[in-house]
């Protein structure tokens, strides 16, 4: 579902010398299956899910969505995809003043369905993210976690083919990680819903297929097991 | 995306982002409220000219109009009505009056009418014949006038060519017998009845005409026979040509003035919506990461610029057409002492047409400009932009510079410019401001470490957070662009009111003790008196013992082309008869000289480049008794905008074949005081003469209080750049204020007291205010140099051109100290926020 082949990214801060953001990142995951990508702050890991959302552009490499190359798409084919067959959460969203489940709709009404049938559509998701009792309360009154949950339904609404979520349970205690990790574990086994997840939360990994970290823009494999060794280094 | 989908979204992300989008609202309308109001006071005075000539007389096409205030004999009528092709002919007498009632009085002209010929009120009218209309002694007054002099069934008071007369109103003219006579500044009285109150025997100032079909040309062949070198024959709506080009020089600096409003008032919106930039950010990055192409994106914001463009639209409108009808009505000035205009409002679609699309640029300009690298560029990666900003910076103050050099030029090579040089200098204000802002910040920072005082540390800190810098930014170029309107239109009208008020001394320093008409009508003292009236009083005046001399001043209005001049005529023996600081060509010594000898004018600046002439040139007037004279030096319009003429008192009695003097100008013995002298004049005057005795110093109060009055428009523009300047910046900052209380609760976490915080806000607010009102009155000063330089280029008006510092200080210590102070209380209400906000969870 998603392939990323020799992907590098550098960038320049005014005059100083280029900072290399992801350098030569190669994986591929497929349908149904849960990646995590862990590594430190600055490693690059929200980088690399702009990549491989087609929001940025490699400097090297491709990055293939479903088969397609989508850095070489035009910026309104690339937006129709991520409308279509992508789920993306960044890691910082600004919440409507509106309803949890409008807040959740919004993606939806993106393609051109009503408001009534897009809260139809995300309502069983914000329910199994233990959202139902909540979904009529104002988007700026709910906590950070509640914040999170539904931005998560946002993201899975419509059905994606990939889901690209960064740092997915930053704001939620380890109760509420596990229950939200395990829908999304769900999804991928019941939908055939492709995961990239990056994220600081080691727990996060016993339930991924695989883990990678990313160090300095390198993007390597790891056994969960070795995760603690592999990102002190 | 449909429709509904969009407009709930707008719905709901307004709740969040009220205040900012009230605020550029706001800004908005204020900009359209100034150029519509600014608009309709233009449209209605030269609309109402047009018109005024047929309302009265019906489809007239043509006229015979005598040269001289003491008009022609009635006989002409005869003659005109005589000649082959005429149809109707109709003799007209007008004269300015002054019209005094219970509650005060009004300048007007009195217009003489056949009743048969009148159109107004035609149903009253016609319940009368022709010969009971002669027999009535009333007058006709418009509403309007009436409910300036506040009159009902008693008597009224006409003052006219230096005469009193007691008369009775016959009819009030109201909007349902004619909207724009009601609203005009004149009476209306039969035919003879006038000629009777004016006391001009049987004299007619024009004749008007409507020919038969097809013989125009040739009744205009005949009249021109007929009226010779000592009458005109024009168009019947001449009028409005004369008043066109007469206040053409008004019309343009207040659409000068007004244009500048405008600009301020965008630009006050420009900034406003910067306010907005942020939520719109945040959502326009959320919407590209789900998926939303740039089209979709681009309905979203054509949505929210439509919706605040309409309703800024509507806002702008309501307060415009409020301002145009309380404050900035039409004021036709003291226009009126020489034209009949009307000031019936008058609202034309280019008025609507121009306010609306300028409210819809300015929000489709302020939600798109800001976005259109965010909607239709790659996604950005932020990073970088601390240097950005400082590189932008820096090529932003050299644009400035470039702006102020463009100006520098249009100074001194084409003030006719004076509008893109505003626009160039309003740029250079917006491109200076963010150097001086940092410049500001950078010294401030550098003197944080020695400086104890905790809220000034609070508040340098708080002006150094990247994050508060765009919309910092926006609130002081906001204020910069206030006071730099207020400074440049301020100024330069302090600069007209000064220039006016030299005129005015010049005028009316060529006498100590003046006799003149009284009332408000003859400022100019364009009147003349009748022959045997001026006679009595001027034997009167040589037998008082104290009174050295009694000389004749001699004054009119004379059209010469499409221009309605004013004629100067002093008695030959004036000290100073022309003032050095009205020549503008030529040497004052020079001409006083030429002037005693004869022969010889002053002519204003238009008017001689109209005519190609210099000093030295002769030229033939069109008066009476078509008169050559020779140019002794070229002046100023001496504040009357079709321009003016300075002859000797003798010369003018040729050239207008009488002697009539509109004025005696009387010079006391030397061991007697002015104040005795005017007390035995007045005794010898009588109370009940129609004239006025007055001192010259007494005159140059009432010509300064006249041209203030002239120029109050331009006061009342400048006046509302300033508080809408205070308005929207105190509005602006409180917004900032309010959406930063996260920041504030996190001080208060730090163990920040409250009183700490809101002492830094308000030191913060008058930092960052202080510095944008700085810098807009530093480049003020210089729009105040180019607007008076256009104005005295453009309009030939008498400026002084200086440069007003206090001015400068005054605006920008009062937009400071009240954009502060109302701060104050929202800044008080953030600063106490609780600590909790931060825990939401």
């Amino acid at each position: 579902m998603l392939k990323l082949e020799d992907v590098s990214l550098s960038y320049r801060v005014g005059g100083e010398e280029p900072v290399v953001a992801v350098e030569g990142a190669s994986t591929e995951i497929e349908s149904g299956e849960l990646v995590m990508v862990y590594g430190p702050s600055g490693s690059g890991k929200s980088t690399l899910l702009q990549l491989s959302a087609g929001l940025l552009a490699p400097d090297n490499g491709r990055v293939l969505v479903n088969g397609r190359d989508i850095s070489g798409l035009s910026p309104r084919e690339a937006a129709r995809m991520r409308l279509h067959e992508l789920g993306f959460l960044a890691a910082f969203t600004s919440v409507l003043p509106a309803p949890a489940i409008e807040n959740a709709a919004l993606k939806l009404i993106g393609r051109r369905v009503s408001w009534k049938q897009a809260e139809d559509q995300v309502r069983p998701l914000l329910e199994r993210l233990g959202m139902g009792e909540k979904l009529d309360r104002d988007g700026r009154h709910l906590s950070m976690g509640e914040r999170q949950r539904v931005m998560i339904a946002r993201a899975l609404s419509g059905k994606p083919k990939l889901l690209l979520a960064d740092e997915p349970t930053s704001n939620l205690d380890s109760r509420r990680s596990k229950e939200v990790l395990g829908v999304i574990r769900d999804l991928c086994h019941e939908t055939g819903l492709a995961a990239l997840l990056v994220t600081h939360d080691p727990q996060a990994a016993v339930i991924a297929d695989r883990v990678h970290v990313l160090r300095d823009g390198q993007l390597t494999d790891c056994e969960p097991h070795e995760l603690t060794v592999a990102l002190e280094g | 995306m449909r429709w509904a989908t969009i407009l709930r979204l707008y719905r709901r992300r307004l709740k969040e982002t009220l205040a900012p989008e009230l605020l550029a609202l706001l800004g908005i309308a204020v900009g359209v409220a100034l150029l519509y109001a600014s608009q309709v006071a233009g449209s209605t005075l030269s609309g109402s000219a047009a018109r005024l000539a047929t309302d009265v007389l019906g489809p007239v096409r043509l006229q015979l109009l005598s040269r001289s205030p003491e008009g022609m004999d009635q006989s002409m009528v005869a003659r005109v009505r005589s000649l082959p092709g005429v149809r109707v002919a109709d003799p007209v007498v007008e004269l300015p009056a002054n019209v005094i009632g219970a509650r005060g009085s009004d300048s007007v002209q009195l217009v003489g009418l056949e009743p048969a010929a009148t159109k107004i009120s035609n149903a009253t009218i016609r319940r009368f014949s022709n010969a009971q209309l002669e027999a009535q002694e009333a007058i006709a007054v418009p509403a309007s006038v009436m409910s300036k002099i506040g009159s009902g069934t008693e008597p009224v008071t006409l003052q006219i060519a230096g005469q009193r007369r007691e008369t009775l109103i016959g009819l009030k003219i109201g909007a349902r017998e004619n909207a724009l006579v009601a609203s005009s500044p004149l009476v209306v009285a039969p035919l003879r009845y006038a000629q009777r109150l004016a006391g001009i025997g049987h004299r007619v100032t024009r004749i008007f005409l409507t020919p038969q079909q097809g013989r125009e040309g040739a009744v205009r062949r005949e009249l021109q026979t007929l009226a010779g070198n000592s009458l005109n024959v024009r168009p019947a709506a001449f009028d409005a040509t004369l008043f066109e080009q007469a206040a053409t020089p008004i019309e343009q600096s207040t659409a000068l003035f007004a244009a500048i409003s405008a600009l301020v008032g965008l630009a006050f919106a420009a900034y406003a919506m910067l306010l907005t930039v942020p939520y719109r950010r945040g959502m326009v990055d959320d919407l590209r990461m789900l998926g939303y192409s740039s089209g979709e994106i681009v309905k979203i914001l054509a949505v929210d610029a439509l919706i605040l463009g309409v309703l800024a639209s509507l806002l702008g409108l309501l307060v415009g057409e409020l301002l145009s009808a309380l404050l900035l009505h039409a004021d036709p000035g003291y226009l009126v002492f020489a034209f009949p205009v009307a000031t019936q409002r008058h609202v034309t679609a280019s008025d609507l047409v121009l306010s609306v699309a300028a409210a819809m640029l300015a929000a489709f300009g302020g939600v798109f400009l800001p976005m259109r690298a965010q909607v239709f560029g790659r996604f950005q990666r932020r990073g970088g932009e601390h240097t950005e900003m400082s590189v932008h910076r820096n090529v932003a103050a050299l644009a400035g510079l470039a702006c102020l050099a463009l100006t520098t030029a249009v100074l001194y090579l084409a003030p006719q410019l004076a509008l893109l040089g505003m626009a160039s200098l309003t740029l250079a204000v917006l491109l200076i401001l963010p150097a001086a802002m940092d410049g500001v910040v950078a010294v401030c920072a550098r003197a944080r470490r020695r400086i104890l005082v905790a809220t000034l540390r609070i508040a340098i800190v708080n002006l150094q957070y990247p994050s508060n810098r765009v919309r910092s930014l926006a609130i002081a170029a906001t204020g910069a662009i206030a006071v730099f309107g207020a400074v440049a239109i301020g100024g330069a009208r302090e600069n007209l009111q000064r220039g006016l008020n030299n005129s005015s001394m010049a005028f009316n320093d060529v006498g100590q003790l003046w006799v003149a008409p009284a009332g408000a009508y003859d400022l100019f003292t364009t009147t003349p008196m009748g022959a045997k009236t001026a006679a009595g009083i001027e034997a009167r005046l040589q037998g008082l013992h104290g009174v050295q001399s009694v000389a004749a001043y001699r004054g009119s209005y004379l059209d010469v082309g499409a221009r309605r001049t004013w004629v100067l005529a002093p008695p030959l023996s004036t000290a100073t008869p022309i003032s050095a600081n009205q020549i503008v060509e030529g040497s004052a010594v020079q001409a006083t000289r030429l002037f005693r000898a004869g022969g010889w004018m002053v002519v204003s600046q238009a008017l001689a480049s109209e005519h190609d002439l210099h000093v030295g040139s002769r030229f033939t007037l069109p008066t009476p008794v078509p008169t050559m004279l020779r140019v002794a030096a070229i002046g100023t319009n001496m504040g009357w905008p079709p321009g003016a003429l300075i002859m000797n008192a003798e010369d003018y009695a040729h050239a207008w074949g009488s002697t009539a003097p509109s004025a005696f100008l009387v010079t006391p013995e030397p061991d007697v005081t002015l104040a005795e002298v005017q007390a035995q004049v007045r005794t010898a005057v009588g109370p009940h003469s129609g004239l006025a005795v007055e001192t010259a110093e007494h005159r140059i109060d009432r010509g300064h209080v006249a041209s203030h009055a002239g120029l109050v428009q331009l006061s009342q523009i400048a006046d509302l750049v300033l508080a809408a300047a205070v308005l929207a910046m105190a509005a602006a900052m409180s917004t900032l204020i309010w959406q930063r209380r996260p920041q504030l609760a996190q001080q208060q976490v730090e163990g920040k007291y409250r009183t700490t915080l809101w002492v830094a806000l308000l030191i913060e607010t008058s930092l960052l205010l202080g510095t944008g009102c700085m810098t807009g009155a530093v480049i003020g000063i210089y729009g105040q140099l180019l607007l008076s330089h256009a104005l005295a280029t453009v309009t030939g008006f008498p400026v002084v051109i200086s440069a007003g510092g206090a001015i400068a200080l005054i605006s920008f210590g009062v937009v400071t100290a009240a954009a502060v102070a109302v701060v104050a209380v929202p800044g008080y209400f953030a600063a106490r926020v609780r600590p909790s906000i931060l825990f939401a969870d």
